[in-house]
This record gives C-alpha cells, sequence and structure tokens, in this order.
C-alpha cells in the first residue's frame, strides 16, 4: 500500500471543508454587505473620532506631566497589548490542533511540519494583523505624525510577530524554559516601569520623531527580517512539535469559541482555569490549617503561596491609581481604583467560582449557602482592602481631605472592586429556557447580552456615590451598597 | 428499636406534566441501609435530590432526625453525607488537599488520620498531589466517595456509587458501607447493582418507570 503525501492529506482536508460548504466566499461576502458596510462606516467614524480627540489632546494636555503620559501612551497600550497577546498565544500553543486533526492527522506517517506549518505562519501573521490597528490608533490618539504613526504600526505589529514567533520556537524546543516564555512578563514589567515612571512625575516626554531615526528604523528591520526568518523556517519548527504539544491548545480553542459564542464570559475563565491545572496536573499539596469555614479561606492562602504572581500582578496594578492622579485624574482616581480592583481580584475568586456553579460542592460544607460562599471571600477581600487602602495616598494627590476620608475612599473602592468581582464570578449563565427575543441571529436569552456588562454594572453602581461625592459619606453610602450587593449574591441558591 | 433518621412521606415529583415520582413513602433507622432500585428514569435521583434538599417535592414531607428538611440547617448539613454524582472539584486544589478541607470544615477530630486512611482506602495515596483534572473518571468517582468518609456523618446518601468503580473498587464499597451499617449510620442509596443491593439493603425500594 503506499503511503499518503502530506500534500494529499492537505488536499483531503481542503476537500472535506469544500465538500460541506453552503456558501462560497463570494457568497458569503454578498451575504454580509451590511456587516462590511458598517465596519468601514464604523471605522471611518472611529478614525474621525481619534483624529479629533487627538486634536483635543494638544490643546488641552499642555503641562508637562500630561505630555509625557501622553507620549508614552501609545508604548504602554501596545506593550499591555504584546504582553496579553503573548500570553494567550503561549497559552494556546502558539501552534494548535483540534481534538478531531489530534486524532486522525497527528499520527499519519506524514512530515508533521508540512501539515502545521501553515498554522505556525497564519498564527504569526495573525498576531501582527491584531496589533497593527490598535498601535495605529493608540499613535493617532498621542498626536504622532504620519511618518512616526506608520514606522510606530509597522514596529509594533512586526515585534507581535516576532514574540509569536519565538513562541513557536520555544513550543518547539519543548523546554520548560525557554527566554522566549518570559517575553509577556518582560513586557508588562517595561509597561508598570513606564506608569510608575508617569507615578513619579519622572516620565520621559518622548519624541514621536525618533521612530523615523536610523536606530530605530534598523531595529524595524531586523524584527521584520526575524519575522521572515520565522515564517521560512516554519516547517522545520513544527515538524519537531510533539502531539502533547499542540493538541491541548485545539482543545482549549473549541472551549472558549463555546463560551464565547454565548457570551458566557464566566464559562471562558471556568476553560482557563481547568487548562492550566490540566496542563499543571500535580502540585505540592499542603495540608493543616484552620478549622470549620476558616478552613475554606485558608484554602485561598494556599493558593496565593502557589501562584505568586497573582499578588505581584495585585500589588503591581497600584501603579495606575497613582499614574492616573499625576496626569490630573482626581476623582477618576477612584473609578480606575474600583476597576483594577474588579479585573484582578477574579482569579483570586477560584472558589467562589466552583461554589457557585455546583450545589454540590456547596453541599459538602457544614453551613448554609452564605457563610460558605462569603468564606471564599475573605482572603480576596482582606487583599483588595489592603488595596484600596495603599491608593488611598494617590487620593490625596488630587484631593484636598483629611486622611480619615481618603482611607475610607480607598477602602470603599476595594469593596466596590469586590462587589464587581463577585457579581461577574456568580453570573448566572445564559438561559435558553426562559422566553427568547427574536434577533436576525436567531432565538437570543434576555440575559445574554447583559452577561458582557456583567461586574461593570456594579463597579460603576459602587463608584458613582463617590464620584459624585469624593467624601466619607459618598465612601460609607458605597460601602453599603457594595456590602448589600455582596451579601445578596453570595446568599443566593447556587445554579 | 433506634429512632428513624430519615422519614420520608408521600414525596412526589413532576416536571410539567410529567409525573416523576409518586407518593414514595421510606424510613430509615440507624444502622440499616435503603436502596432505591428500578430502571433508568424510575425516579431514583429525583428520590434522593428530594431526600437531600437539592430539589423541592411538589408533596409530601422530608424529616431528617425528627427535624422537617431544610438543607440551610447546619444540624441536617453537619449530619447528612451526600455523594450524588462526581463533584465538581476545585480545579486547583490536589486531591488529599480536598479532603482535607472537608475534613477540617466539619471539624473532623483527628483530621490528618483519618484523611490518611480515606486516602489509603480508596486508593488514592499515589495520586494525593494530583489536581482533579489529571484523575481519571474512576479516580474521580473514589475522591467524591472519600470525601463522603473524612466527615463525622449519621445519614449517608449516595446515587448508584458504584459507576465507573473496578472489582476491586466495588468490593472495598461493599466493605465501607457495611462497616457503616456497624457503626450505626443510616443508608439511603440508588443503585443498579445487584451485589450491592444483596450485600447491603434492609429494605430495597423498587421505583417503576412512570406510564
Amino acid at each position: 500500500m503506499r503511503r499518503s503525501e502530506s500534500a494529499e492529506l492537505r488536499a483531503d482536508i481542503r476537500h472535506w471543508r469544500r465538500s460541506r460548504r453552503t456558501l462560497s466566499l463570494g457568497e458569503a461576502l454578498q451575504d454580509l454587505y451590511i456587516g462590511v458596510f458598517a465596519v468601514l462606516m464604523l471605522g471611518s467614524m472611529l478614525v474621525s473620532v481619534l483624529v479629533n480627540l487627538s486634536d483635543v489632546g494638544d490643546r488641552a494636555c499642555v503641562a508637562s506631566d500630561c505630555a509625557s503620559a501622553r507620549s508614552l501612551l501609545p508604548w504602554l497600550v501596545v506593550g499591555t497589548l504584546l504582553a496579553v497577546l503573548w500570553s494567550l498565544a503561549r497559552l494556546v500553543g502558539p501552534v494548535a490542533v483540534g481534538p478531531g486533526a489530534a486524532a486522525w492527522l497527528l499520527p499519519a506517517p506524514v512530515d508533521r511540519g508540512e501539515l502545521l506549518r501553515g498554522r505556525a505562519r497564519g498564527t504569526t501573521l495573525l498576531a501582527a494583523a491584531l496589533v497593527a490597528p490598535v498601535a495605529a490608533a493608540a499613535a493617532t490618539l498621542a498626536g504622532f505624525g504620519v511618518g512616526p504613526l506608520v514606522a510606530f504600526t509597522v514596529g509594533a505589529a512586526g515585534l507581535a510577530a516576532y514574540g509569536v514567533g519565538a513562541l513557536v520556537r520555544a513550543q518547539a524546543a519543548a523546554r520548560a524554559r525557554h527566554p522566549a516564555l518570559l517575553l509577556g512578563p518582560v513586557s508588562l514589567l517595561a509597561v508598570g516601569a513606564g506608569l510608575a515612571a508617569i507615578a513619579a512625575s519622572r516620565a520621559p516626554e518622548v519624541d514621536a520623531s525618533a521612530i523615523l531615526g536610523a536606530p530605530a528604523l534598523v531595529g524595524i528591520a531586523l524584527v521584520w527580517a526575524g519575522v521572515v526568518a520565522v515564517l521560512l523556517r516554519a516547517r522545520v519548527l513544527t515538524s519537531r512539535l510533539r502531539r502533547r504539544d499542540v493538541a491541548p491548545g485545539g482543545v482549549l480553542v473549541p472551549g472558549l469559541g463555546g463560551a464565547l459564542a454565548t457570551l458566557d464570559l464566566a464559562l471562558m475563565f471556568d476553560v482557563l482555569v481547568d487548562h492550566a491545572a490540566g496542563r499543571r496536573a500535580a502540585a505540592r499539596p499542603r495540608r493543616g490549617g484552620p478549622q470549620g469555614l476558616a478552613a475554606l479561606a485558608w484554602r485561598d492562602v494556599i493558593r496565593i503561596r502557589r501562584h505568586p504572581a497573582r499578588l505581584a500582578l495585585l500589588a503591581g496594578s497600584l501603579v495606575l491609581p497613582y499614574a492616573t492622579a499625576a496626569v490630573g485624574g482626581r476623582v477618576v482616581v477612584v473609578l480606575v481604583e474600583v476597576l483594577v480592583c474588579f479585573v484582578l481580584v477574579v482569579p483570586f475568586l477560584v472558589s467562589l467560582r466552583v461554589l457557585t456553579r455546583s450545589s454540590g460542592m456547596v453541599r459538602m460544607f457544614p453551613t448554609a449557602w452564605g457563610p460558605t460562599r462569603a468564606a471564599a471571600i475573605v482572603v480576596p477581600g482582606v487583599l483588595l482592602v489592603g488595596h484600596g487602602l495603599l491608593s488611598a495616598p494617590a487620593l490625596h494627590r488630587t484631593l484636598d481631605r483629611s486622611p480619615g476620608d481618603l482611607a475610607l475612599l480607598g477602602v470603599a473602592s476595594g469593596v466596590a472592586g469586590l462587589a464587581a468581582g463577585v457579581r461577574w464570578v456568580t453570573g448566572r449563565p445564559p438561559d435558553y429556557a426562559r422566553p427568547l427575543v427574536s434577533t436576525p441571529a436567531g432565538g437570543v436569552p434576555t440575559n445574554l447580552y447583559g452577561s458582557v456588562l456583567r461586574g461593570f454594572d456594579i463597579a460603576v453602581l459602587t463608584a458613582l456615590p463617590m464620584l459624585l461625592s469624593p467624601t466619607s459619606g459618598g465612601a460609607a453610602v458605597s460601602l453599603v451598597v457594595s456590602v448589600g450587593v455582596v451579601g445578596f449574591l453570595c446568599g443566593r441558591r447556587a445554579t | 428499636m433506634s429512632e428513624p433518621v430519615l422519614t420520608v412521606r408521600g414525596i412526589a415529583r413532576s416536571f410539567g406534566d410529567h409525573r416523576v415520582l409518586a407518593d414514595l413513602d421510606l424510613e430509615v433507622r440507624a444502622g440499616a441501609a435503603a436502596v432505591l432500585v428500578g430502571p433508568n428514569g424510575a425516579g431514583k435521583s429525583t428520590a434522593l435530590r428530594c431526600i437531600t434538599g437539592a430539589d423541592q417535592p411538589d408533596a409530601g414531607t422530608v424529616e431528617v432526625l425528627g427535624e422537617p428538611l431544610d438543607e440551610r440547617s447546619a444540624t441536617v448539613r453537619a449530619a447528612m453525607a451526600v455523594v450524588m454524582d462526581d463533584l465538581d472539584f476545585f480545579p486547583d486544589l490536589t486531591v488529599v488537599e480536598h479532603l482535607d478541607l472537608f475534613a477540617r470544615a466539619h471539624r473532623t477530630p483527628d483530621a490528618d488520620d483519618v484523611v490518611d486512611d480515606v486516602l489509603e482506602e480508596v486508593g488514592l495515596i499515589a495520586q494525593s498531589g494530583q489536581l482533579p483534572a489529571s484523575l481519571s473518571s474512576g479516580q474521580r468517582r473514589r475522591l467524591a466517595l472519600a470525601s463522603a468518609f473524612v466527615r463525622p456523618r449519621r445519614l449517608l446518601v449516595l446515587d448508584e456509587p458504584e459507576q465507573r468503580l473496578d472489582q476491586e473498587g466495588l468490593a472495598w464499597l461493599v466493605d465501607r458501607l457495611l462497616a457503616e451499617k456497624a457503626a450505626g449510620l443510616a443508608i439511603v442509596l440508588a443503585s443498579h447493582s445487584q451485589v450491592l443491593v444483596d450485600a447491603i439493603a434492609d429494605d430495597v425500594v423498587t421505583l417503576a418507570r412512570p406510564t
């Protein structure tokens, strides 16, 4: 019997896909013409808004601190985006193969590189395509001229692609420690350093035209040369990939896609946590600790010892309210603090998430729903109250209040972030058994679209009293609302 | 004769027009075991869900230790150990950390020794440092069962505990449940295993699929 060639297998896959299609690409685009027009129209409106905002920035942002921060904005935005993108790429693979293909394609006795090179190239170029528009938008907002804007965008896109290419190399090397794996954390550290410089009013004003200088242009050229090298070597690199390197990501992507299709963001969180646990597989067990419900809270302490990076990120995020205060954010500092606490508390709420989605697990504890779930927010709550207190001096920079008032505002901000996090984690999934709203996309549960705003609604609700009245009175009202929200959500019956 | 630990009087449950459970009576005393048997869809799991408070019967009453069932009651929660199916475990806690957590949450005396003994019994010593995602389905079942045995209990409610257990596991389960009975525990379980039913049942309740 003759062995199949990789080209034949690829042709088989192509044939399989084409034979099951119901529309040609042209027909799909014709059906999507409204979408295409909408994208073009909204895109042009967005560009117009960005240009206008840039003009406003030129006029309003004249103070030295503000001008410095504005000149750093594109670098901070792109740095954050790269950190997120590279972390996601590392999580997925970057090269991933779905369960079906992993079952029949990978065992085929053909050069694996021939089969997987397209995925490596596609992922690398996709990274560039994702970063380019965001980099261009950030550069526009910062008031870059056309030349620096183009150079910055090309450089950022190249850096994104180069990073993903380096991660493909790391994946092929299959080593637990590879320099490319540090790309995400290093990028995040650089962003943190930039924010710290802004917070300390020591940020330099970056001259955008410097990016057109010879060293910068050579750097951009070298980055793209690196990208081209990865694209050319994709076959060699991917031929080294083992099934266990590419299969887990292939399971993760459809899981995330399914959760995203129903806009169930908490389910996406579950998928990510389960994926991380599956990759880790084992941990050094830690036993002992207090008894009663305090034992449940103690598990959060164990988690922090196991994942210290989460705590480091929470601590590092303190630069955000300080940086906001440094650029004259005034009362907006409170909103920033609430949002930071909301977003960063979610990884600390794994216990609460399990106790929300599983009534069986709640029943394992000798107490009622409310106290059991309240125990799961003790440690995150303590962390956020500490975060809030440490952010209080940032408020002092922009608001003339007594230390007691500032401390109360800080605590209320932390608790508001906790309330928003609890709301996000305890959200119920879209219920398709409820009456559906008819839409062009089919029947949609009434709570589907609201799920995207979940958490942010409570963040705004609890921050509002402090934004309207940044005094101890506003903080007290916010605290009452936050505690009420947390009490209600924790006492609610599990799904 | 000892006092009843669990008393069920005439519970019924329907989903829409579909009647799943009709007029079920059950009384289980300390040191006795009642087993619900019947084909798939006969209402065994629904009955157990009503008994544990996970579901609300349309009619009838459930009493645990002489008190009307209220799953919020600390007395009931402390007395009733339930394994309905695989637990939705904490994904980032290891096998032994789960058992340690349950034992300490229930203030089990000598928690470390109890956890070690149960781990050895269920054959999960080697997996004690593993996270649930890396366990086989049989091992997850053993962990779920083990979680009921590391805590004080007077009533044990199990839904098809033999699921996914191998022969060795089933033999262990039979021995364990006999020991629980001998220690004065009341047991209610639903099962398709004739071996289990023959070995431990004092009272067999046969449920028929509703017509």
